[in-house]
């Protein structure tokens, strides 16, 4: 490392971050705050797979609201139809989302930008209208329910339950700040940025994108048991458009390829709705404005204020030297 | 023992007994709870104008009563989430009704899947709450906290068979689109009819997006029924209907819900006229006239809709609950959640209750393990007239076997 090599990134700030989720539950006042901390992890664990995905490997696929229904389903009809444990229940569920991921990757990562994007989403609508329409299998729109999580006989109270998302948190959290500190993410870099000059490089580009496809959706599938964990229900409005748009405004809030944006975004996309109750009918074209503020002002998100020290020294050095009139020029 | 020990002794007995004085004082002057409920349901989104609807008619009960003073001079509070059609949301607001705003009760929840989610977290937080549009049937199957206000699209199917069974009809044809409501709705037909020896010649089903759908209607003609049953959308339902007339089929048509909403009548014109529909809403019973004149007069002009009836509805039940003497001592006992299973148990002794909607005869059944509308005799027939400028009183004579 040179004298002016940027610092290499440490574990601390992953350590901070689970350290003050820890906490969390003794600093809150209520279970529904609980609650939206635990959907402020799901939203996280969620995004972090779509983020090693797009953010760090360039294959946009819109399909990942797919992938978490699909483990929510999975977890919830492997209890309640085969009538399995939730641990059984929970490694079957991720083993499902990795043979389905691989049996679509095989032929769809073929494809690449816009092309990827459309197979991707057709995979999301297929998986909807199944979880819509097979009303037998399925429960159709009502869905299905299960029974709370419970350990030596006793439910699981929300405290409980919000230190076993927050360690399938952790567990995803590490995994995603391992992957992208390694030679991994490096590679994963070499693809988003120019598949070919990754190849000459020695990227086994083909390779490389199936795995990564396939952790983001066991990761997406994670993030559906937690979510059947907290509801106790499974529905077709997991994979609606809406969970792909909060998905999407989460990695543009809290900043596309890096290594918490993930997390920053989903603080924002899960408390916004919750602080913007008061504006009444005009709630929704708030929530938009502030959308467009991020884009307009903050265009790698959230994290780009913490991840890039010197912010200040980055955002003097935008501004065109000389004179207003000069830089117009 | 030394005088220091004893000393401490007492005072720490004098601690207790006021600490104990202090608790129990506290115990019979507790607060009494604030009369809140919140109003969680669709108020953008695709089910926007059934919450609205919804949300209004219950303010119309509850407005002039908290003007009035309220009950026993407490104002009702009213808190509202709108839940854009989105059951994760729906989830999410009803958790923080019942554990934030510590209300009393939620009424709403119309889009089916909304519903289901407010279900779960009702039953779960042991909080009593109201459906309003909902028609998915299974959401009252295991009743405990929940109650519904809207009939079961089961329930129009009942209607329907029954009406063709008196009308001597024998072979049916449905057209269903492929969302929920309209595999929901062909299939409860199908189970009404069967039973009352009516043949359902074809089912046909199409893509609500779909553009044309002429290809279906062939079907249809081919199997040449008496009456064509359709399960749409507002925009797809037009669409049949125009295709329909267009091909010169001449048949009546049956679209529950739906053909009563503006929009289908708005799109389909001058071709729906005659559609029939069945209607929990009794346009010929003064009080639910009354109530459409004074909400034209308050929200703009109104077509026939069970919403504000069922809000209405709602909205009344709860006064009379809220106002029970059991309900109310419970509340001045300042405990939640005991006020909150009052509420369940006064909703089940009041519950049978003639309301707005339905027939005149026909009163709800909230008692025991109903916690709905009742299941026969809930529905009279209106038909679309006027280019779809109007609903009618049904002309069912149009109804004739071949």
């Amino acid at each position: 490392m040179t004298a002016n090599s940027p610092p290499r990134p440490t574990l601390a700030p992953v350590i901070f971050i689970l350290v003050l989720g820890a906490l969390l539950p003794f600093l809150l006042q209520s279970g529904f705050h609980m609650r939206l901390a635990m959907l402020i992890w799901i939203y996280a664990i969620l995004s972090m797979g779509f983020n090693l995905l797009y953010g760090y490997t360039g294959q946009i696929s819109l399909g990942q609201p797919a992938f978490y229904a699909i483990g929510a389903y999975g977890f919830a009809m492997l209890q309640v139809k085969l009538g399995w444990g939730p641990v059984p229940s929970f490694i079957g569920t991720l083993v499902v989302c990795a043979v389905v991921a691989v049996l679509i990757g095989l032929p769809l990562l073929r494809l690449r930008t816009h092309y990827l994007a459309m197979a991707t989403l057709a995979f999301m609508l297929i998986q909807h209208g199944i979880a819509n329409r097979w009303i037998g299998f399925t429960g159709g729109q009502s869905g299905i329910a299960i029974v709370p999580l419970q350990w030596g006989g006793e439910t699981i109270g929300r405290t409980g339950l919000y230190f076993v998302v927050l360690g399938m948190a952790a567990a995803v959290l590490l995994l995603h700040d391992f992957l992208v500190r390694s030679h991994v993410g490096r590679a994963m870099q070499a693809i988003r940025d120019d598949e070919t000059a990754a190849a000459a490089l020695g990227v086994h580009v083909v390779k490389y994108k199936l795995r990564i496809l396939v952790l983001s959706a066991v990761i997406a599938g994670v993030a559906g048991v937690c979510f059947t964990l907290t509801s106790l229900r499974v529905d077709p409005s997991l994979s609606e458009f809406h969970v792909l748009v909060s998905m999407l405004t989460i990695v543009v809030v809290g900043g596309l390829g890096t290594r918490f944006g993930p997390i920053l975004g989903s603080v924002v996309v899960v408390l916004l709705p919750q602080v913007l109750t008061g504006f009444g009918e005009l709630e929704t074209i708030v929530y938009g404005a502030f959308i467009l503020v991020f884009l307009l002002f903050l265009p790698h998100g959230l994290s780009s204020l913490i991840e890039r020290r010197d912010f200040l020294a980055a955002f003097k050095a935008r501004k065109p030297a000389g004179t207003g009139k000069e830089a117009a020029e | 023992m030394t005088r220091t020990t004893q000393t401490k002794t007492l005072l720490a007995g004098t601690a207790s007994t006021l600490a104990a004085l202090l608790i129990g004082a506290t115990a019979a002057y507790a607060e009494p709870l604030p009369l809140k409920i919140c109003h969680i349901d669709d108020r953008s989104g695709s089910a926007a104008d059934t919450g609205i609807e919804g949300l209004n008619g219950l303010k119309m009960v509850l407005d002039p009563l908290n003007k009035a003073g309220g009950i026993n001079g407490r104002q009702i509070e009213l808190v509202t989430y709108d839940t854009k059609t989105d059951p994760q949301l729906a989830a999410t607001f009803s958790t923080r009704c019942a554990e934030d705003d510590k209300a009393l009760l939620m009424i709403g929840a119309s889009p089916g899947a909304v519903a289901a989610s407010m279900v779960t977290v009702a039953n779960q937080l042991k909080m009593p709450l109201y459906v309003l549009a909902s028609a998915t049937p299974n959401l009252t199957d295991n009743p405990a906290y929940q109650f519904r206000f809207g009939p079961k699209v089961t329930q129009d199917s009942l209607a329907v068979a029954d009406a063709l069974a008196e009308a001597g009809i024998k072979k049916v044809a449905i057209i269903n689109n492929s969302v929920p409501f309209g595999i929901t709705g062909a299939e409860s037909a199908v189970n009404a009819l069967k039973p009352k020896g009516i043949e359902v010649l074809t089912q046909q089903t199409y893509d609500v997006a779909a553009t044309d759908v002429a290809p279906q209607i062939i079907n249809v003609m081919q199997a040449d029924p008496e009456v064509i049953l359709v399960y749409p959308y507002p925009a797809d339902g037009a669409r049949v209907v125009r295709t329909i007339r267009q091909m010169g089929l001449t048949q009546p048509v049956i679209m529950p819900r739906v053909g009563a909403m503006k929009a289908f009548r708005d799109l389909a014109a001058e071709t729906g006229n005659g559609v029939l529909i069945p209607s929990s809403v009794d346009m010929s019973r003064p009080e639910v006239k009354k109530l459409f004149d004074d909400y034209a007069a308050l929200h703009g002009p109104l077509a026939v809709s069970p919403s504000p009836a069922q809000g209405h509805d709602a909205g009344t039940l709860a006064v009379q609950v809220l106002s029970d003497p059991e309900v109310q001592k419970a509340i001045d006992g300042g405990d939640l959640q005991v006020a909150r299973d009052a509420i369940v148990a006064a909703t089940k002794r009041l519950g049978r209750f003639q309301g707005l909607q339905g027939r005149a005869d026909s009163p709800y059944d909230l008692t025991d393990d109903h916690h709905g509308p009742a299941d026969a005799g809930f529905f009279v027939f209106i038909e679309v007239a006027g280019n779809g400028s109007e609903l009618v009183p049904a002309d069912l004579s149009k109804l004739t076997a071949k």
